[in-house]
């Protein structure tokens, strides 16, 4: 639900992540891999921004580089005023009872050697926030408000199917009771008739609780679906942003144009009519990304000074940004 | 009848015997193919989807055995045959594709290589017949300067064109038929499209008949003109792309379509409905229907008796007590086809 | 049939509630991850003598020598290099000590050598490699760089020397295989840490707010725990060796103590006439170290995440 009044929660200014590839005796750096290049956005409070994109275009590592999993090359991280993309890891706790993450693979994000009340209890112990009694009791509401038993406590994970085992994911994340939740891909791990219970959930969460989301996934139905506005990005840069159905029914970048037509659509009718982009070639490498507009190698409507300029990312309508040529004024 | 068919499988069980006992993966499975044709594989985890396809094959690992059944090729039965006499099938009559591209590819061997490698072994041409049938598969599924492309290794392609290099290892030898096992689950949204163009476009030229097996019901859309819904080991829904997505007949079918977001919905934010529980294990499969525990029409007998296909067309089935006469009137399963109502 | 079921039609065709359907029911028996592990190593035979062999034998090492007539050092020259008879059931030595209870005491000289240089290695090992495997970058390159320069000093060497300096004893030994043999648990335990440390419930926790010691701790050395094992059970015939080795060239543990190696020394000038002499406590030896190489391959393969499905 966008709130146009509510307060910006979080807010990402000019951020870049950049891995040095490392070669020779010494590990000189050689070349970076450009994973983000220059990313800002804003969240406000309540609102689930959608972030997709295909593999490399940095949208992961955006989420990562957010809650410091991954430290910041450069630019800033703003979480109701206060800068913490600078913090040390120190000071940066209290911040971990408000940002948390929910991960992708169901099977790899729990361990396997704890039991699920100990997983759950861990964010409480950490910060110790209950124990005794008063901790067990928490776990157990937890897993009821993930619409999982309490006797599930004493079990381990691998006892649970993949949509289970996410649920406990979040349950875990919400221990904290924390105000913004990354969710770096949370369905694309589970069957697809689970991927609905989760996503319910996760609306349910928000409704209730008032949770700020920052969706990331490649489903881009599902991100249609969940996100009030959803950005666009490509080879470590965002190229387009605006509100989730506006975006859908007149993308204006080239290549969210060519992604929304590439999905596949369940309904053999529309499959048939729709009049499919297919972009041609493969995503150059992140490490050496082409001049000028990234996207340019694969673009049909590619010009000149697509090559030496880079477009920047710029309001083209009111809540719509894009970084395209073909829209400056 | 059965003689048109190219593939005729009928009543296939497979099971895997392991130590916590026997799980039944494949419960008594029917079904046909045409040459040309290309139907879907729809299911979730432990539908028995994959598992249909490695029978097939005859590619069962050890605890795997298919303990029942026919797998008529070409009128031969399969489930028969040693594996040396399935060696002589694998590649040349049927291909398979996998859904991982890296790990279905050795990265010691060029690309090159591994092509040749089913062609000498199938057609008994010399290895310079070999490698120009090599560039011309590679230049069939759209890889650029093929002559150079086939000394490199698998890991100097991309994940795109590592698929198209699988599909042209399957394609070498002109097999009638392609088992694709999500071949395009691993790859993103905008290559997925590359690779099921190039499938359609592959089966209209070779006259491939094509079997695709995937979760994702967008991806049959595009390619299959039948599909099969498989659920806990079972075929629960067969039918026409149409029949299937406009007329569906089963409530997990159904289910299935009311859980995926459609990216044409209008805003308004419908809710998704989910189908509650999770699939069933098939170390204990359940007595009755596999689909009854989280069936919102389950009724007893659902419990009770597994149910028998109703066919509603010739190439619409459906396996569901509601489509007994006796059943209750249920709108969205048996609105129009129940004559009387509950005694 | 038709009848039963049209006087059951009407209860039939009623729809059930969602308790009745139990859609969430866990099926299958809940096993640990460990009971999972014992249960594949039960089924390897050959793991479970050996398991058998060891437990017996450390159950002999403990308690025979309680009630056992002779002791390692009752001399009598009167029975001296007997072949075993009923009385001795291992024969006698040239200065007409039982043999068998002298086997029996090298046996606790080795399992003891063996297990508590298992656990200094196990302890130095997993704090050493842990640390170098979390922390990465130029510490982890430094840490192992030490590694490799310790790795090619000849043990022999070194622990002569150690021996000249501290003298020779029980403790000399301890301290020599103690300070050498933790080299390979480090690496082990590093290369573990190094890929588990990408896993996600470790970023989960990083996420959380977790310590670093926390995170090693209590998420990933348990987890490594499997190779971890493995390297002990299979240090621990290498130590055995090492000692028996020592003792044979005069620089482990001396007369009258009895420890396999000793005996294989005492045993030289007089095997080609009593060949009962050599043969007992290199038998012993041999034993020894073939159960617990067998046992650590069992656990190996019982420990393998991959053959959990």
């Amino acid at each position: 639900m966008i709130n146009k009044d509510a307060e910006v929660l979080i807010e990402v200014k000019n951020l870049k992540k950049y891995f040095p590839v490392h070669k020779g005796f010494f590990k000189r750096t050689t070349q970076n891999v450009q994973a983000v290049d220059d990313v800002s956005f804003a969240i406000r409070s309540g609102e689930t921004l959608g972030l997709v994109g295909e593999s490399g275009c940095g949208k992961s590592t955006t989420g990562r580089t957010i809650i410091r999993l991954y430290e910041p090359t450069s630019g800033e991280i703003i979480y109701k005023g206060t800068e913490i993309g600078r913090l040390s890891q120190k000071e940066l706790k209290p911040y971990r009872k408000k940002i948390q993450m929910i991960f992708q693979d169901p099977y790899a994000s729990l361990n396997a050697r704890m039991t699920v009340g100990d997983i759950i209890g861990e964010p409480l112990d950490i910060h110790e926030l209950a124990s005794g009694k008063e901790r067990l009791e928490k776990i157990h509401q937890l897993l009821h408000d993930v619409g999982l038993n309490p006797d599930h406590a004493t079990r381990y994970p691998h006892e649970f199917s993949g949509g289970q085992r996410q649920r406990i994911g979040i349950a875990r994340a919400l221990a904290v009771e924390p105000d913004f939740i990354i969710c770096d891909e949370p369905i694309s791990a589970l069957d697809v008739s689970i991927q609905a219970q989760v996503v319910n959930m996760l609306e349910d969460l928000q409704r209730e609780r008032n949770i700020t989301y920052l969706f990331i996934a490649h489903d881009l139905s599902m991100v249609k679906h969940i996100s009030d506005r959803i950005g666009v990005m490509y080879l470590g840069k965002m190229v387009e942003l605006g509100p989730a159905d506006d975006l859908y029914n007149s993308p204006q970048h080239p290549y969210t144009q060519a992604l929304l037509s590439a999905v596949p659509v369940p309904d053999p009718n529309i499959s048939k009519n729709s009049k499919r982009i297919i972009l041609t070639g493969d995503v150059p490498s992140p490490m050496n990304p082409p001049s000028g507009c990234r996207f340019r190698t694969r673009c049909q409507y590619a010009m000149d000074i697509c090559k030496e300029q880079e477009p920047e990312f710029v309001e083209i309508a009111p809540g719509r940004m894009c970084a395209c040529h073909l829209h400056k004024k | 009848m059965s003689s048109e068919n190219l593939l005729d499988v009928k009543n296939l069980k497979t099971s895997f015997f392991t130590h916590v006992g026997e799980v039944k993966a494949i419960r008594g499975v029917d079904f046909h193919l045409k040459k040309g044709e290309a139907i879907g594989i729809v299911g979730e985890s432990g539908s028995g989807k994959s598992v249909t396809s490695l029978s097939v094959m005859k590619l069962l690992l050890n605890p795997g055995k298919i303990i029942d059944g026919q797998i008529l090729f070409n009128g031969e039965d399969l489930a028969t045959k040693t594996d040396k006499e399935m060696q002589s099938i694998r590649g040349n009559e049927i291909s398979m594709i996998f859904q991982d591209p890296m790990t279905s590819l050795n990265p010691v061997y060029t690309i090159g290589d591994q092509i040749m490698e089913a062609i000498i072994k199938h057609q008994k041409v010399s290895k310079e017949e070999a490698r120009k049938k090599a560039v011309e598969m590679l230049r069939l599924v759209g890889i650029p300067s093929p002559e150079k492309r086939i000394k490199q290794y698998p890991h100097e392609f991309s994940g795109g064109m590592r698929q198209r290099a699988m599909i042209a290892m399957a394609l070498s030898c002109e097999p009638q038929l392609l088992i694709a096992d999500e071949p395009t689950t691993a790859l993103d949204v905008t290559i997925q499209a590359q690779i099921l163009e190039l499938m359609k476009d592959l089966k209209d030229r070779l006259n491939t008949s094509i079997i695709l097996i995937t979760h994702d019901l967008g991806v049959v859309v595009d390619v299959c003109s039948r599909i099969i819904v498989m659920y806990g080991g079972l075929i629960m829904e067969e039918g026409s792309s149409e029949e299937i997505f406009y007329n569906p007949k089963h409530p997990y079918t159904l289910g299935l379509l009311k859980s995926i977001p459609k990216i044409t919905e209008k805003s308004d934010k419908q809710r998704l409905i989910p189908i509650d529980g999770t699939p069933p294990d098939l170390l204990k499969p359940p007595k009755g229907c596999p689909f009854a525990p989280r069936c919102d029409f389950a009724m007893r007998i659902c419990m009770e008796q597994s149910p028998e296909y109703t066919q509603m067309s010739p190439t619409h089935r459906s396996m569901c007590h509601l489509l007994h006469p006796d059943a209750p009137s249920v709108p969205e399963i048996n609105g129009n086809m129940n004559k009387e109502g509950q005694a | 049939m038709e009848n039963t079921q049209l006087k059951n039609a009407q209860d039939l065709w009623q729809p059930l509630s969602k308790a009745e359907r139990d859609a969430d029911k866990i099926v299958r028996p809940s096993m640990t991850y460990w009971q999972d592990v014992w249960r594949r190593l039960k089924g390897n035979k050959v793991a479970m003598g050996s398991l058998i062999f060891l437990v017996f034998l450390i159950l002999v090492a403990i308690f025979v020598p309680m009630f056992w007539p002779y002791s390692y050092s009752d001399q009598n020259l009167m029975n001296a290099n007997q072949s075993p008879t009923a009385e001795h059931i291992f024969g006698t030595d040239k200065h007409g000590r039982d043999l068998f209870i002298r086997v029996i005491y090298g046996a606790r000289i080795s399992l003891t050598v063996g297990i508590a240089a298992s656990i200094i290695n196990l302890v130095v090992g997993v704090v050493y490699g842990g640390i170098s495997g979390y922390v990465g970058g130029r510490t982890d390159n430094l840490m192992m760089r030490i590694v490799d320069i310790l790795y090619t000093i000849p043990l022999t060497l070194y622990v002569i020397l150690l021996m000249v300096w501290l003298g020779a004893g029980m403790k000399s030994i301890l301290i020599a295989i103690g300070t050498t043999y933790w080299i390979s648990m480090a690496r082990i335990v590093r290369g573990q840490i190094l890929s588990l440390k990408e896993q996600e419930y470790v970023m989960a926790a990083r996420t959380l707010g977790a310590s670093d010691s926390r995170i090693l701790f209590k998420h990933l050395v348990p987890n490594a725990m499997g190779p971890i094992i493995v390297t002990m059970t299979m240090s621990i015939p290498s130590a055995i060796f090492t000692e028996a080795f020592l003792s044979f060239i005069g620089l482990g543990v001396s007369a009258p103590k009895a420890s396999w190696g000793v005996l294989a020394n005492d045993a030289l000038g007089s095997f080609m006439l009593y060949p009962h002499h050599l043969f007992f406590p290199a038998l012993a030896l041999s034993l020894t170290m073939l159960a617990f190489n067998f046992l650590g391959d069992g656990l190996r393969d019982a420990l393998d995440p991959k053959m959990r499905k």
